[in-house]
């Protein structure tokens, strides 16, 4: 046998594997217009070890309706997110694994919703960002055998290439970013500016119903149980067909019957001061108004009951709310995010603009009321204890919005704003 | 010899019979130009020559196949 | 399995590992188990017909080979015409009976309801049997009748191991596409074993890489484009027809070509060396010329067991006396060899695949070759009138231009989905006015086809040094490391990011993923 030159073959394939992983994982599918998809599975990564109060895990509904950043931002709490579009209960199990990896005291907080079963799609967005190891082999064996594939399938996962190698076509700038600096907070066109009507989507029911995949349920209360976890299972307030509503109905009997804590938010829309007809961007996500609201009651509900350090600094976090708030500015109020300011009772002004003159009705409990004109964001011109006000400096298409105040804080705001 | 050369040459007028000595293996004539030989080999010299004996070293120059007709002679 | 995947990826490295590890004594045996393993993960049951043609093959073999050695053993000079007479007749004998149970088999599985059809249609009822195809059935069928023929004229010996035999039938790189061996070339190889041998099976792995650049990133690239306008041929007319014809030529010369350089790669690799179906076949200059360069296996198997026999036969013998009587001397002695190969050139469309569209594929190409014989002498003097500088570079590429066109136009038959598709294809390519599909629709983005020119540019290049009789490969081992390393990882990463294989990704799965 003629000498081989195995150092020159090492180098050789070392070069390449210095290569191929960075061309793989800028492949890999990110969604950022339209929805998060992997964002916060990213970023959980980033996080300084064993340093977060609590860990939000779960689906789309998760990020789209806790939002850590803005939680930090109001309470000073350190939170972070582990979830991705469409994760199932499979994969909960192993999420909570992982995070208890990384973040060993944090609470584990658990959103439940009945999601049915979990595509090859959803396994990626969470897979593809989780870095090897027997926690991930083990979900992705676990996964290939509920789907009634062979071992061997986990191999679509573990070399993600072969799935998104003709993604190359559609690579933008946006891909090569690394770090777009938000914690990859949700900031996506829907989550942002969409209003979509929630009335008639859900109606409390008492009914029961059996529950989907059970066995995937009871396999993560076991999980749960055997490791102690300390886990808080949340069920968020959003649209519910009838049969979701009897099984979730199931499911919440069975987690109190083992002994775990559960919040059930569902019929919750007042009390947290959602309003159906403008906080929710589709039938089960809240857009940026609504998350606001379920962040203040979801943490002051877990600080009442575990307890969390609030009023804590944080430099990474300042930064990063710096950069979102650049990119959400122009959809909210400064003074919507002071969650510990605001008093959701007072209804939303109509708004009538005429030769900038801007004129409302009176709200019940208000003390005044602050003007704010759309100039590429909101800028706050007046506060008046009036019902009008005449803008000089306003355009023939200046847009505006008034939000009132009492003294617990501010309510709600036509969130599009009105012209003439 | 030179009436073979004289056969060859009828069939394919540019191949310098006289000197190569590779025909087949550079690939000098093709199949058809063969069995056109060949039937006029037949013809000319009275003998059968089939296709197995359509081998390179049969017909890889003029004496290889002068040798070929000799041999079919025998026949 | 497909070429391009994990799987067979996997398959192959295992199979690398188990060849080199083994003795050379045995190493034909992790050939054989490793070819009858990818069988039957392919064909599953139907690697019963393999192994029956294989037994017939190999018994027709191992009685031919006795009758052989009778002869060759033979003391007695008196008796040798005698016996080898005797030899002679019992060789025919046999390789008939296997020849013509080899041939009927393939006959029978892949023509039988191409044949109960056209005759039902003369008023008959028989059963139209349609049965799926076992890997490979139409290329060990005609090594198999090779291997017979050969032993039967005493030009290779036959194997007495059953199992070597096997491996001559089953080497699973060759199978599924070719090149169609021949025994004696093929046989010692394989059962010789080889040595890991790192400068041999490097370049087996860059040819094996060539060929995956021009299948899966070319080839499979452009199938899109040629799917849209073959498959939908209402909007397909004119130059829009003939477009997909010569895109067709492309992508069919990256993919066959392709899957060729994988095979012989793999084979490299073992230390096998296969010969080459392919020799630039688009530098052709004529379409006699093209099926010398183009599937060369196919064509030298029909030239040995088909022409040479056929054209210097009794029976067109005698015709061509006839011919020589009615035509005169020169068109007449050119009679015979004409018919077989025209023949040849209908057995070689019928060979692809079991519809008219074939036939008439190959009667395309008959026509042109015969006529190109036949006619050559007025084609000879249109030249001289034509003033044509018969050395000339611009006349080089005007017959090579001319060739491929014609080649091209031909492939419409073989590449519509059926014949009545074909003609309807053929004739909307007359057809002006029709409208046909957009240059957007045709199903590439703009990206994708600079993609594929800059490919097919490439494969261009590439082809014609070997035409200028330039080794690539040995060209670019002798490159500095520098430059040598960046063209393989560029070979590397071309065939990951352009090549298409995987999953298919589906925006749509995506998006609605996260619901």
């Amino acid at each position: 046998m003629k000498k081989i030159p195995f150092l020159r073959v090492i180098i050789f394939i070392l070069i390449f594997i210095a290569l191929f992983v960075p061309t793989q994982y800028l492949l890999l599918y990110r969604e950022r217009q339209y929805d998060n998809s992997s964002y916060q599975i990213i970023n959980f990564y980033k996080e300084e070890k064993n340093s977060m109060d609590a860990v939000f895990i779960g689906s789309s509904c998760v990020f789209s309706y806790y939002s850590p950043l803005l939680a930090y931002n109001a309470y000073g709490v350190k939170t972070t997110n582990f979830a991705s579009s469409a994760m199932g209960v499979i994969a909960y199990k192993y999420a909570v694994e992982e995070v208890r990896k990384y973040q060993e005291d944090a609470l584990i907080v658990i959103t439940y919703t009945p999601q049915d079963s979990m595509s090859y799609a959803a396994v990626h967005y969470m897979a593809d960002y989780m870095p090897l190891s027997m926690n991930k082999i083990r979900f992705l064996m676990d996964y290939v055998q509920y789907q009634g594939d062979s071992i061997l399938g986990i191999q679509e996962w573990l070399l993600p290439i072969q799935t998104y190698h003709s993604r190359w076509n559609e690579l933008k700038a946006d891909d090569f970013v690394i770090d777009d600096g938000t914690k990859g907070a949700t900031a996506h066109e829907y989550y942002l500016s969409l209003i979509q009507d929630l009335t008639n989507e859900y109606t409390p029911n008492e009914g029961r119903s059996e529950i989907n995949e059970e066995y995937l349920l009871d396999d993560l209360l076991d999980y749960l149980e055997e490791n102690n976890v300390n886990v808080l299972f949340l069920m968020p307030p959003r649209g519910y067909k009838e049969e979701e509503v009897t099984r979730t109905n199931s499911v919440y009997d069975k987690i109190v019957e083992r002994g775990f804590d559960v919040l059930d938010m569902r019929n919750s829309f007042d009390e947290m001061g959602l309003i159906k007809t403008s906080d929710y961007y589709d039938k089960r996500h809240t857009n940026i108004h609504g998350s606001i609201k379920y962040t203040d009651y979801v943490i002051n509900y877990i600080n009442d009951n575990y307890g969390l350090n609030m009023n804590q600094e944080d430099e990474s976090f300042d930064k990063a709310f710096d950069n979102y708030w650049k990119k959400i500015s122009p959809y909210v109020l400064d003074v919507e995010l002071d969650m510990k300011n605001r008093d959701y009772s007072l209804e939303a002004p109509e708004i009538k603009v005429s030769n900038n003159e801007i004129s409302w009705n009176s709200i019940d409990k208000a003390i005044g009321y602050s003007i704010y004109r759309h100039d590429d964001s909101w800028v706050k011109i007046a506060d008046t204890k009036d019902t009008t006000f005449k803008d000089s400096e306003g355009k023939t298409d200046s847009v505006y919005t008034v939000i009132p105040y009492s003294a617990e804080g501010y309510g709600n705001y036509n969130y599009t704003g009105v012209c003439e | 010899m030179e009436k073979l050369i004289e056969i060859l040459k009828g069939v394919c007028p540019f191949v310098d019979f006289e000197k190569e000595e590779s025909i087949i293996e550079d690939h000098l004539i093709d199949s058809f130009d063969i069995i056109s030989i060949i039937v006029e080999l037949n013809d000319a010299y009275g003998v059968e020559i089939s296709a197995e004996d359509i081998t390179p070293e049969n017909f890889n120059s003029a004496k290889s196949i002068l040798e070929l007709v000799e041999k079919a002679k025998e026949q | 399995m497909s070429f391009l995947s994990v799987k067979f990826l996997a398959f192959l490295v295992a199979s690398f590992m188990f060849y080199f590890i083994c003795p050379k004594k045995f190493k034909w045996v992790v050939l054989l188990a490793f070819s009858l393993a990818y069988y039957y993960l392919v064909s599953h049951n139907l690697i019963i017909v393999l192994m029956g043609i294989t037994l017939i093959t190999y018994v027709a073999g191992y009685l031919l080979n006795r009758n052989n050695q009778k002869l060759k053993n033979n003391p007695d000079k008196d008796k040798l015409k005698e016996l080898k007479d005797e030899v002679k007749k019992n060789n025919k004998i046999i390789q008939t009976i296997a020849v013509v149970l080899i041939l009927g088999t393939l006959v029978f599985i892949k023509y039988a309801g191409f044949l109960a059809e056209n005759v039902n249609l003369l008023g008959l009822s028989l059963p139209v049997l349609s049965f799926v195809l076992p890997l490979g059935l139409s290329f060990f069928t005609l090594q198999a009748i090779s291997y017979v023929i050969d032993v039967s004229k005493n030009k290779c010996e036959g194997q007495t191991n059953f199992f070597k035999f096997l491996l001559y039938m089953a080497y699973f790189p060759q199978l599924t596409q070719g090149p169609i061996p021949r025994y004696s070339k093929l046989a010692p190889q394989l059962y010789e074993g080889h040595d890991f041998d790192y400068k041999r099976v490097t370049y087996g792995l860059q040819l094996m890489g060539w060929g995956f650049i021009k299948k899966a990133v070319l080839a499979d690239r452009l199938s899109i484009v040629v799917s849209t306008i073959f498959d939908t041929p209402e909007n397909s007319y004119g130059l829009m027809v003939l477009f997909g014809a010569l895109l067709y030529s492309v992508q069919i010369y990256g993919d066959f070509s392709g899957g060729i350089d994988i095979i012989r790669g793999i084979s490299e690799v073992f230390g096998i060396e296969l010969e080459d179906n392919f020799r630039q076949p688009y530098f052709s200059r004529s379409i006699e010329e093209f099926w010398r360069r183009w599937h060369i296996t196919l064509g030298s198997w029909m030239k040995d067991y088909v022409f040479y026999p056929m054209s210097l036969s009794r029976t067109l013998s005698v015709i061509g006396k006839k011919a020589r009587k009615v035509f005169g001397d020169n068109i007449g002695k050119k009679i015979p060899p004409v018919i077989a190969m025209f023949t040849v050139y209908l057995l070689v469309g019928i060979w692809h695949g079991a519809s008219w569209k074939y036939v008439i594929y190959g009667i395309w190409n008959g026509v042109f070759i015969a006529g190109g014989i036949l006619l050559e002498s007025k084609y000879a003097s249109m030249r001289k009138s034509f003033k044509v500088k018969e050395d000339s570079k611009g006349w080089a590429v005007f017959q090579m231009i001319r060739t491929y066109f014609i080649c091209s136009i031909g492939r419409i038959f073989s590449r519509a989905v059926d014949t009545g598709t074909a003609f309807q294809l053929f004739s909307n390519m007359f057809n002006m006015n029709g409208k046909s599909i957009s240059f957007n629709e045709l199903g590439l983005d703009y990206k994708n086809w600079i993609v594929a020119i800059l490919v097919s540019l490439l494969v261009l290049y590439i082809d014609y040094r070997k035409e200028k009789g330039d080794n690539v490969r040995d060209k670019i081992a002798n490159m500095p490391i520098i430059v040598r390393w960046v063209i393989y990882y560029a070979l590397i990463f071309i065939i990951l990011i352009f090549g298409y294989y995987g999953p298919e990704y589906n925006v749509a799965n995506f998006i609605y993923g996260r619901f």
